[in-house]
């Protein structure tokens, strides 16, 4: 039984086709990654989840609900970290976390969760003093302090040095043992190899595979030998679909 | 509730951590009451025939603009830039994906500006009083009742721009155009029993006109009419009904 579907869901604006037809499910705490090019339609997909935007044809459930439609219902039970946020740069990090426990019904232990991302001793700092690392960690706690069955991390890794890579890669494992349904959006190929269940690869709004990392590179011939079997067998997906599209100019 | 609690306290954090922004909109007001000593004239009586006006000097005419001047920089261009500036940097669109909705986020910022309101009114009357020697208000429960439910009209007013707006900005511009209109219906040039009639009418069915129609009449003659409180309240309702339902968290 999916936790999260998303079926047939088409999604423009005004002349640009940011999603078509696009299918796939996310099982109970299982870490599904989203892939693709930039401007695949990666974030969209995101904020279709999170009921941000909404489809122009097509229907998302998220635990049952439809994000669009019944929003506090979801917001309640996902948490989200998005792209392009921020907070207010004098707001420190305890009373950032005090204010979204705040937003919800039943909040963690705002001590505990920083302790989680290993910000105890960041408490009084200002969100504007934090480093690229610790701003990242501190969204993560943000959006698990309302202790969400569903967490969507959206490139969180992006900018991270590979300590704070590394780092973020037990976090989001750590939160999967939590009991938590991860959906990781990201452009890292070692990162999806090292922790995703299963991905689907977006790619100009459709989705061209889904399935696990080992499934892609089995399915793609003469990548067994090479170190980045999963990359390679990334690219000729998407070589393959920018040749058959081509073919069919 | 809570959630609107929590963002009010750290929204008060923020502006005790930044006062600068009140300063800045506390400028138009204390430029008005800074005519008493630039501007030859504004000391003396107005003379004329109506015994209730004629010891009173025209500066004394600017004190209830000025209250609403203060008002409304605060309402139309501080409280909109600051909403602008969270969607600008992506904080409303973080925001929008928690289960907090776009009515308690304007509520907060509400609450914090009354705090600014408050300042300004105080500030605004203050120089008038011991600076300029105006008189007090002859009805100081009808002023207080129209500074009150004037708040209310601006900041809904202000809401529609904070609802929109891409940026500090975007939001500061916008609420400059319509500062300039409020302050022409407030009477900045034509204070008081200056104003033309035909206009004097117009202006009465706007916020900004309604609220220092009302403060002028509680100020000099100590009567006011129902009808202000009316226009203001409308203006209120239509005006937060339609911020509501065109906010953008992005």
């Amino acid at each position: 039984m999916p936790i999260i579907s998303v079926e047939s869901v088409r999604k423009t604006f005004g002349e640009v086709l940011a999603i078509d037809d696009l299918t796939f499910a996310v099982d109970e705490n299982e870490i599904f990654g989203i892939l693709g090019p930039n401007g695949a339609g990666k974030t969209t997909t995101v904020e279709c989840i999170a009921g941000t935007i909404t489809p122009d044809r097509g229907q998302v459930t998220v635990l049952g609900a439809d994000p669009a439609r019944q929003r506090s219902l979801v917001r309640e039970r996902v948490g989200y970290q998005l792209q392009s946020t921020a907070l207010p740069p004098a707001l420190r990090v305890g009373e950032a976390m005090e204010l979204f426990a705040a937003f919800y019904e039943s909040p963690a232990d705002v001590g505990s969760m920083l302790d989680l991302v290993g910000m105890t001793g960041e408490r009084r700092r200002p969100f504007g003093k934090l480093s690229g690392g610790q701003q990242q960690r501190l969204s993560i706690a943000l959006a698990l302090v309302g202790q969400p069955q569903v967490a969507v991390f959206d490139e969180l890794t992006t900018g991270l040095d590979p300590q704070g890579r590394r780092d973020a890669w037990q976090l989001i494992e750590q939160i999967r043992n939590r009991g938590i349904t991860v959906i990781l959006v990201t452009h890292f190929l070692d990162e999806a190899e090292r922790l995703c269940d299963r991905i689907a690869i977006i790619d100009k709004g459709r989705s061209r595979f889904i399935g696990s990392p080992t499934e892609l590179m089995d399915a793609t011939p003469h990548a067994s030998t090479s170190p980045h079997r999963l990359e390679d067998a990334y690219l000729r997906l998407l070589d393959q679909d920018t040749a058959s599209t081509a073919r069919g100019m | 509730m809570r959630a609107t609690i929590a963002l009010t306290k750290v929204e008060t954090l923020l502006l005790l951590r930044n006062p600068t922004s009140i300063f800045m909109a506390l400028l138009p007001a204390l430029l008005l009451m800074l005519q008493a000593y630039v501007i030859p004239g504004t000391t003396n009586p107005v003379g004329g025939t109506d015994r209730a006006l004629a010891d009173l000097r025209p500066i004394d005419f600017f004190v209830p603009v000025a209250v609403a001047v203060a008002m409304a920089s605060i309402a139309i261009t501080n409280y909109p830039s600051s909403v602008g500036s969270y969607r600008e940097t992506g904080i409303l669109r973080r925001l929008g994906v928690t289960p907090v909705g776009a009515h308690r986020v304007l509520l907060a910022q509400w609450a914090v500006s009354a705090f600014s309101l408050g300042a300004a009114i105080l500030l605004t009357l203050s120089v008038a009083w011991f600076a300029i020697g105006t008189s007090t208000p002859r009805n100081p429960a009808a002023a207080t009742a129209i500074v009150l439910v004037g708040a209310i009209a601006m900041m809904a007013l202000g809401s529609i721009i904070a609802a929109v707006a891409p940026s500090a900005q975007a939001a500061y511009g916008l609420g400059l155009l319509v500062f300039m209109v409020t302050m022409f219906t407030a009477g900045i040039w034509t204070p008081g029993p200056l104003m033309p009639e035909t206009i004097r009418t117009i202006s009465a069915f706007t916020p900004m006109g309604a609220m220092t129609q009302a403060l002028t009449d509680a100020w000099f003659t100590g009567t006011v009419s129902l009808l202000p409180f009316i226009v203001m309240t409308v203006w209120a309702l239509l005006a937060s009904a339609l911020a509501i339902r065109v906010f953008r968290w992005t």
